[in-house]
């Protein structure tokens, strides 16, 4: 057990996005290779694994998928820290979704905080691209924001279809694997040291030093 | 013969409903009238067979009483239930006088019209099959059931029941719930409010013995069905429309084999939307679905869903759930502590791995474990939440934990930890009794100390929250001491709704509502439409004057009630200078809301606040302490009164209001939707305008002041422009709105400028049908 798991590359993967773009259905599509008609909406943050091989080599490709209603975000950024990379999804028939890419990719990078922030891989989904009914977002506005955005990649995709989702997932996972170079980290220590960054916790151990003994309030 | 007495109420029922609107006081009467009229047709029933008496008198009083009891249920009238429970005191009677003759219609009659007092014991009327407990938890239900609320005391005792029985039997719980949430009390005071039965329903086939049926009925009927909530100002589209649509279809997809889904679908959505109509600031969360999804599973009856619902987030949920989602953050680190101190190992076990616990224990909050648990084990979770409140959530999550830990600590890779943690408790749990046997457990974790741990872990949150909303740039949140930033939330705050509605508008036809969106902002006269919520002052300052909000105080202050009562304006001379918050309400009592609960929840209806001077002390005031919180609704548009408009332009021209500035007001100012792109938008609106030429040429100060007259000479805000303009402050302001960082995205920081001036007198307001022709292009 010990020594498979230092074989694998660690990955977190970040999904984010407009609430009901499809992060949760692109996500089982990866992972399960089924289309949920019907699922949940997600509330602050789940995750799933999936392990994949790339270039040879193992990856356990941690995917984060985070709540896309707007209030949730003081939540979500939370998830954003340690983030190998990240794909931001847009609807492709909602382009208020479109609208809001920039808003997304600038949370990320303020509270993910990660190191490159020019070069840091992102990938554009539009998502749905099924729903043609003439109204979608254009492939070249898409190419042309993602181009005046530091040469961002972007993928059509179909949740429903399985059109690209599994190359979409695949290309975001080599970017981070580009971006990691680490090969063989193993997973309890990456994964506390990514987690210490969650403020809740911190906090609260910190908290709880202080005052160990104090049991009764009343 | 059930019939013919169901058809006796029903003829009842049908002529009760042929009073279409009453005030209260007749509703009162009516209702006295209704109760005697259903007493008449038992009666009339009773007396029909009486010759019969001798044999079955014993049949035929369970038969009444078997009628009249799922009469109660289908209709969840407390009037029948009365006639019900006489008709057990006339059972109990007629055995305890050993089996007297005395002739079934004087009996009953002797006991509607004198109301003698026979003490029973309980067992006599009880169903026999069930348990002592059961029963005792119906006596409860039944005398709360008057009341349409549970006391405390009762409350507890029923909290006890339910732990010594195991569990709450499934058919009482509507009842439990609309009486322990007080929703039954609130839908009969509000009467009308939610919605409106029409009078010429169809009659209801008579001999529909299942109540299930007729609750089906019920509901086909409903676009009959008048809902002024609902369908209240139709002239601005709720922006939470879309989202609740797109959550509404995965909502207990998995469990709603047995309802009827689109028609489950269909409440849900009516009752979601309503809510967010009632509180705006509060609009839809994600989350607040399985909520309902949970109360409309549970109670049929959609108005007393929507009330239950409505407790529950108001009274029953800490402040700010959903808003801001604070205190659920808040609670996360609660929780944090409670099982740092409870199960030491299981923590340790866990963080060692590194799981975060918030990342799972987040749902499990939002949705008050609904999601999390078996149906049966999450509504017995309710049934406490109900009674216990809050606290409920703490306690259950720490029994879930614990009944989970053994697997826990075998095991050591996250991703299992995690899966468990969020998949098994739904297979795990699937008896209310293991549940409860842990949630006991955990109860020695008392209130007090999870809202001390509250309060220990609040400020921080707050301000980790304010750095978020801060950095964000689309979000805006007013800072306590930075007044160019109060401008600035003013300013936004205008363009709140517009934005809103534009986007949840895009689709259809914007320029017709913003066309017309002049007539009616247009308060000449100060004759605001009660029902538009949307006259110039909303506009100015809607998140201040909403409909319904709810604050706590930054420090203690004391309220003037019925503010408007006397003379206004020698008040105001006499008051103005220690006014601290204004808040121009209806002039109506105040009512202390649940003063003797320790929830302390204050609810208002018109009020004057001033900062609390220590050496006064007069009963005309209220107190109000940090700890305790306002809650306010506006039933009547404040510019109704004379006056308001001078105390409007007062506070708007101020800058002493420190609730407003403060972030402890648990309102939201402005927490979506105000990004980048929105604001240029806003920017290019107001450049559309014509006046901003006006303001680019050189005689601006002539010209506009021309213009400005002429123009907007019927509107109310014309005070309000000669206010800004006849301060000396031009320069400074302008100083003021350069120094904003907002992002221009190469706009021409003159323009841009000119534009927050343009904002600033409220122009855009009045701005004429300009607006709609740009806006949907940008």
């Amino acid at each position: 057990m010990e020594k498979k798991k230092n074989k694998k590359v660690f990955l977190k993967v970040v999904i984010i996005g407009d609430s009901g773009v499809g992060k949760t259905s692109l996500i089982h599509r990866y992972t399960s290779t089924r289309f949920l008609q019907d699922f949940k909406p997600t509330i602050g943050a789940e995750f799933s694994n999936k392990e994949v091989v790339i270039n040879g080599k193992t990856v356990v490709a941690q995917i984060w998928d985070t709540a896309g209603q707007e209030r949730y975000q003081s939540l979500g950024i939370s998830f954003y820290r340690g983030a190998d990379c990240c794909g931001i999804v847009f609807d492709r028939s909602d382009h208020s979704s479109f609208e809001n890419l920039d808003t997304w990719k600038n949370a990320f990078l303020k509270h993910g905080a990660p190191k490159e922030e020019g070069t840091f891989p992102f990938l554009v989904i539009g998502n749905k691209s099924d729903l043609d009914d003439g109204s979608l977002v254009k492939e070249r506005d898409a190419q042309q924001w993602c181009a005046d955005n530091g040469n961002l990649e972007y993928i059509e995709t179909s949740a429903k279809d399985n059109t690209s989702v599994e190359e979409a997932f695949t290309k975001l996972i080599e970017k981070g694997m580009e971006r990691e170079k680490v090969n063989l980290v193993e997973l309890p220590d990456r994964m506390s040291q990514k987690n210490k960054t969650v403020n809740l916790q911190r906090d609260v151990a910190k908290d709880v030093n202080r005052k160990p003994q104090k049991k009764k309030c009343c | 013969m059930e019939m013919m007495l169901r058809r006796n109420y029903y003829q009842v029922e049908k002529r009760d409903r042929k009073q279409p609107e009453m005030s209260f006081q007749e509703k009162k009467e009516e209702t006295k009238k209704t109760k005697k009229r259903y007493r008449k047709a038992t009666l009339s029933y009773c007396s029909n067979g009486e010759e019969d008496f001798d044999e079955h008198s014993d049949n035929k009083l369970s038969a009444i009483s078997n009628v009249s009891k799922s009469f109660v249920q289908e209709r969840n009238l407390e009037i029948i239930e009365n006639v019900y429970t006489s008709k057990k005191k006339a059972k109990a009677s007629f055995i305890s006088n050993g089996g007297k003759r005395q002739g079934l219609l004087g009996m009953i009659k002797n006991k509607f019209f004198r109301g003698n007092k026979v003490k029973r014991p309980v067992s006599e009327y009880s169903n026999k099959s069930e348990s002592n407990y059961v029963q005792k938890m119906l006596v409860i239900l039944r005398k709360a059931q008057k009341h349409g609320i549970m006391t405390e005391k009762e409350k507890d005792q029923m909290a006890k029941l339910i732990f010594k029985n195991g569990g709450f039997p499934k058919a009482y719980r509507p009842q439990l719930w609309t009486l322990a949430s007080g929703s039954e009390r609130l839908k009969r005071n509000n009467f009308g409010y939610y919605s409106i039965q029409p009078h010429d329903e169809d009659e209801r086939k008579s001999n529909d013995d299942n109540p299930e049926l007729t609750e089906k009925q019920d509901n086909t009927s409903d676009d009959d069905i008048c809902r002024p909530l609902l369908d209240s100002y139709p002239e601005m589209p709720s922006p939470y429309k879309d989202q609740i649509m797109v959550d509404l279809n995965r909502t207990f997809i998995e469990n709603n084999g047995s309802i009827d889904s689109k028609d489950f679908n269909k409440k849900l959505f009516r009752i979601l939307l309503s809510y967010s109509k009632r509180n705006s600031n509060v609009g839809y969360c994600q989350g607040m679905n399985y909520l309902a999804g949970m109360v409309v599973r549970v109670i049929h009856n959609e108005e007393t869903a929507f009330w239950t619902l409505c407790s529950l987030f108001e009274n029953i949920l800490p402040l700010d759930y959903f808003c801001l989602m604070t205190e659920i953050l808040v609670d996360q680190k609660v929780l944090m502590m409670l099982i740092q101190k409870k199960q030491k190992k299981l923590f340790k076990h866990l963080k060692s791995h590194g799981v975060d616990f918030p990342i799972i224990t987040f749902q499990w909050f939002v949705c008050c474990l609904s999601c999390t648990l078996d149906q049966e084990v999450a509504e017995t979770v309710w049934d406490l939440l109900f009674l216990q409140g809050t606290s409920a959530i703490f306690w259950a999550s720490l029994a879930i934990l614990d009944i989970m830990s053994p697997d826990l600590l075998k095991q050591t890779e996250f991703n299992d930890m995690y899966t468990t943690m969020d998949t098994k408790p739904k297979e795990m749990i699937n008896e209310p009794e293991i549940m409860l046997k842990h949630y006991q457990k955990f109860m020695r974790v008392k209130p007090c100390m999870i809202s001390k741990l509250r309060k220990k872990f609040r400020e921080g949150i707050i301000n980790d929250q304010r750095q978020v909303w801060m950095n964000n740039s689309r979000a805006v949140c007013p800072s306590s001491t930075d007044s160019s930033v109060l401008k600035r939330v003013k300013i936004l705050n205008k363009f709140f709704f517009l934005n809103k509605a534009i986007r949840a508008n895009k689709k259809q036809e914007l320029h017709f509502e913003l066309d017309n969106v002049d007539d009616r902002l247009s308060c000449s006269g100060m004759k605001c439409n009660f029902n538009w919520p949307l006259c110039l002052y909303d506009f100015t300052i809607r998140t201040r004057i909403c409909n319904f909000f709810i604050f706590r105080v930054s420090k203690p202050v004391r309220i003037i009630p019925e503010y408007f009562s006397d003379d206004l304006n020698l008040r105001r001379e006499e008051k103005f200078e220690k006014l601290f918050f204004f808040i121009p309400f209806e002039n109506k009592d105040v009512t202390i809301y649940d003063n003797k609960s320790e929830r302390r929840v204050k609810r208002i209806e018109s009020a004057q606040i001033y900062e609390k001077n220590e050496t006064e002390d007069n009963e005309k005031y209220i107190h109000i302490t940090e700890d305790e919180q306002l809650l306010m609704t506006r039933e009547v548009h404040p510019c109704v009164y004379n006056g308001f408009e001078d105390h409007f332009h007062k506070m708007f021209d101020t800058e002493d209001n420190i609730l407003y500035m403060n972030w402890t007001v648990h309102t939201c100012y402005g927490f979506e939707l105000q990004n980048i792109q929105s604001i240029e938008a806003f920017v290019n609106e107001i450049l559309s305008l014509k006046e901003i030429e006006a303001l680019k040429s050189k005689d601006y100060q002539e010209e506009s002041k021309n213009m400005m007259n002429r123009e907007y000479r019927n509107f109310s805000h014309y005070r309000l422009n000669t206010l800004l303009r006849e301060r000396p402050l031009k320069e400074e302001k302008l100083k003021r709105f350069g120094s904003f960082n907002f992002p221009r995205h190469g706009l021409d920081q003159q323009i841009w400028q000119s534009a927050l001036e343009v904002a600033s007198q409220s122009i855009i307001i009045s701005g004429s049908s300009d607006i709609s022709s740009d806006s949907d292009d940008e």
